[in-house]
């Protein structure tokens, strides 16, 4: 979820308590104001009742709340109490239901007779009214935070929209690209040290890729050379005449030898040029039609072979990777195909938008399936097969994320490659 | 035809230069820039090869001043890197091959006699031994002038073996040829046994001399003496 969602999220999840804590506690605060204030007035009214009637006087009803008036009688000395409040429910004819009342009870004394005093005032309007405040203090809270939220959005927006602009840049950087980053400066001084410091590490980055493929190209130089001259040397000693067969087998041993260290040496560059991502471009490749190109530029082999081909590749259904990439792997597939298989045995290739399938008959493997795409393990019968062809098609699928799984039915070894393309949005 | 040699590694310029000159080419030889860019300016050659990566300057600004000197010679360019990018940047620059170390001196030889060749045809592109003549342009090999049919990668290898020929071929460097750049598991023997064997056929099958032969362990030679 993203930081401002998730900001107002929690900006509403803490809001509904408080407003409920609000909410009851307002209930009970009202409330009990407005109850105060009809007792006030019932003991005003009281007070004034009993004045009159010590004094013998007309209770005169022009400021005296007869109404409020519900029972006066005669008690006895034990009976006498103090001023007693207490909430009543009666039950009103006209409306067929209870109605609530405050109801003020007191005594007092007149020529030494007592007399209780017990006074009503209902309470519906007043209840009315609570629920009334209530609910227009609840809206007028809601509205506030609404407006709270809604103006905190656009505010979060405009405050981290530098964060966003490092995070864009971070998206687009490549490493092989020697173009600096350059960040503006923000007015907020987190951003601003967040800015530094990514600053710092790109620069460190691009130096260390710099000098990782400087050191490479170093390499590949200081071990070709000297695989070049024990090569020539052996190519001019070998014109010699008067080599036995067994000096002619010492020395083609050595120039075997030179060859495979000359192809350990390619591929051990190729890794670690894939791995310092120097295959960075990429363009779309109708593999189909690539794989059909190979089996042509093969087909002495294959016809040596007496290999039957079974065509059904499909055009027109891309991937997006590196071109030189794309001919290594696929070359490297198919050769494999070939030199592993038995005379006159089949391979089968088949694809779809996403897929290829290779399948060939082959003689069975020495090793554990799991260990195929292992670096430097002999493969099956064949011998000198220094077995880097599969490591390096493995490593291609690794930086592209394409999943590539070997099975075995009977003698058929099967490869097949999902390219996970599909979803992929701009 | 007159050659320069241009490589920092005395021992490998030294083998380059023992292996051509056999093949009858005048050889010189720098192991600097300096050196190579004096000679360049100096003399006139046929056919520059050129290490990209020397100890005191680069070898493209070599092949720059051999451009701007209006000199018409040939240029290879040695390389460790089997670079894209400085495989293109040599071409853009007027170089007209690139070879990858570590190389054959067969396979060498062979790019320099075809280099030479393109340069220097004055009428049909042809190149005959004995009763063999072999027609550069169309691809199309006569025997006592008669026209035999051989496959794209029979021509190719017999071609090979006729640029260097009196000269022992490796096997390993006819595999170069097949498996190309991009393989990185071994190829199979057997069936550059077999092509080889398929060119022997049909060049004893038209009459002619038996020039094909296997030397043991090692490879073969196309032996005219």
């Amino acid at each position: 979820m993203n930081l401002i969602n998730k900001t107002t999220r929690l900006h509403l999840i803490i809001a509904i308590p408080i407003f409920i804590v609000i909410a009851v506690a307002m209930y009970y605060i009202i409330s009990s104001v407005i109850i105060a204030k009809v007792d006030e007035s019932l003991i005003t009214n009281k007070e004034n009742i009993i004045d009159n009637i010590l004094e013998r006087r007309f209770i005169d009803s022009s400021y005296i709340d007869l109404s409020s008036i519900y029972s006066l009688e005669e008690i006895t000395e034990r009976e006498f109490g103090k001023d007693k409040f207490s909430n009543i429910n009666v039950y009103d004819n006209l409306e067929t239901e209870y109605e609530p009342y405050r109801q003020l009870s007191t005594s007092f004394t007149v020529n030494n007779n007592h007399y209780e005093l017990k006074m009503r005032r209902s309470l519906v309007e007043s209840e009315s009214l609570i629920a009334s405040i209530i609910l227009i203090v609840f809206i007028l809270f809601l509205l506030l935070t609404l407006s709270y939220l809604i103006i905190n959005r656009r505010l979060m927006v405009s405050i981290w929209a530098p964060f966003y602009v490092t995070l864009k840049k971070l998206n687009r950087f490549k490493i092989d690209n020697n173009r600096p980053v350059v960040f503006e400066d923000t007015k907020i001084t987190e951003f601003n040290q967040l800015n530094r410091t990514v600053d710092e590490m790109i620069r460190r980055i691009q130096n260390d890729y710099k000098r990782n493929k400087k050191f490479i190209d170093n390499i590949a130089h200081e071990l070709h050379t000297p695989l070049s001259i024990i090569r020539g040397n052996i190519e001019v000693f070998v014109q010699g005449k008067n080599l036995s067969n067994e000096d002619l087998a010492l020395i083609q041993s050595i120039e075997n030898t030179v060859e495979r260290l000359t192809r350990i040496n390619r591929t051990l560059l190729l890794f670690s040029k894939i791995e310092n991502n120097q295959f960075i471009e990429t363009s779309k490749i109708d593999f189909g039609r690539l794989i059909k190109k190979i089996i042509k530029e093969n087909e002495d082999y294959i016809e040596f072979e007496k290999i039957e081909v079974q065509d059904y590749l499909k055009t027109d259904n891309f991937v997006e990777m590196n071109k030189d990439l794309a001919e290594i792997l696929f070359i490297n597939l198919i050769q494999n195909s070939i030199k592993h298989n038995t005379e006159g045995g089949i391979i089968k290739l088949k694809s779809e938008e996403d897929y290829l399938e290779i399948a060939n008959t082959g003689t069975r493997l020495g090793i554990n399936p799991d260990q195929l795409f292992e670096k430097f393990v002999k493969k099956s019968k064949s011998s000198e097969s220094v077995g880097l062809g599969l490591t390096i098609v493995k490593q291609i699928c690794d930086l592209y994320d394409f999943n590539i799984k070997y099975s075995i039915k009977g003698h058929i070894h099967i490869i097949n490659i999902h390219f996970n393309q599909l979803e992929q949005t701009d | 035809m007159k050659l320069l040699i241009v490589e920092d590694e005395l021992e490998l310029a030294n083998l380059i230069i023992k292996y051509l000159q056999t093949e009858k080419f005048i050889c010189d030889v720098s192991y600097n820039y300096r050196d190579a860019s004096e000679k360049i300016y100096l003399y006139d050659y046929d056919c520059v090869i050129v290490d990209i990566t020397l100890p005191d300057g680069s070898g493209m600004e070599l092949i720059r001043e051999i451009k701007e000197k209006k000199s018409d010679a040939g240029i290879i360019i040695i390389s460790a890197k089997n670079s894209i990018d400085d495989k293109i940047a040599g071409l853009d620059l007027g170089s007209d091959d690139y070879i990858t170390k570590p190389f054959h001196l067969s396979e060498l030889n062979a790019r320099i006699k075809s280099l030479l060749r393109r340069k220097h045809t004055q009428g049909s592109n042809t190149i005959e031994v004995n009763e063999l003549k072999i027609n550069l342009d169309s691809r199309s090999i006569f025997i006592h002038n008669e026209l035999v049919e051989f496959r794209p990668k029979e021509y190719d290898i017999l071609l090979y073996f006729i640029l260097n020929k009196d000269k022992v071929i490796n096997k390993n460097s006819i595999m170069e040829y097949f498996w190309g750049d991009n393989t990185y598991s071994s190829g199979s023997y057997d069936f550059i046994y077999a092509q080889v064997k398929n060119i022997r056929k049909k060049l004893l099958d038209n009459n002619c001399k038996d020039y094909l032969i296997t030397i043991y362990g090692v490879g073969y030679i196309f032996d005219t003496k």
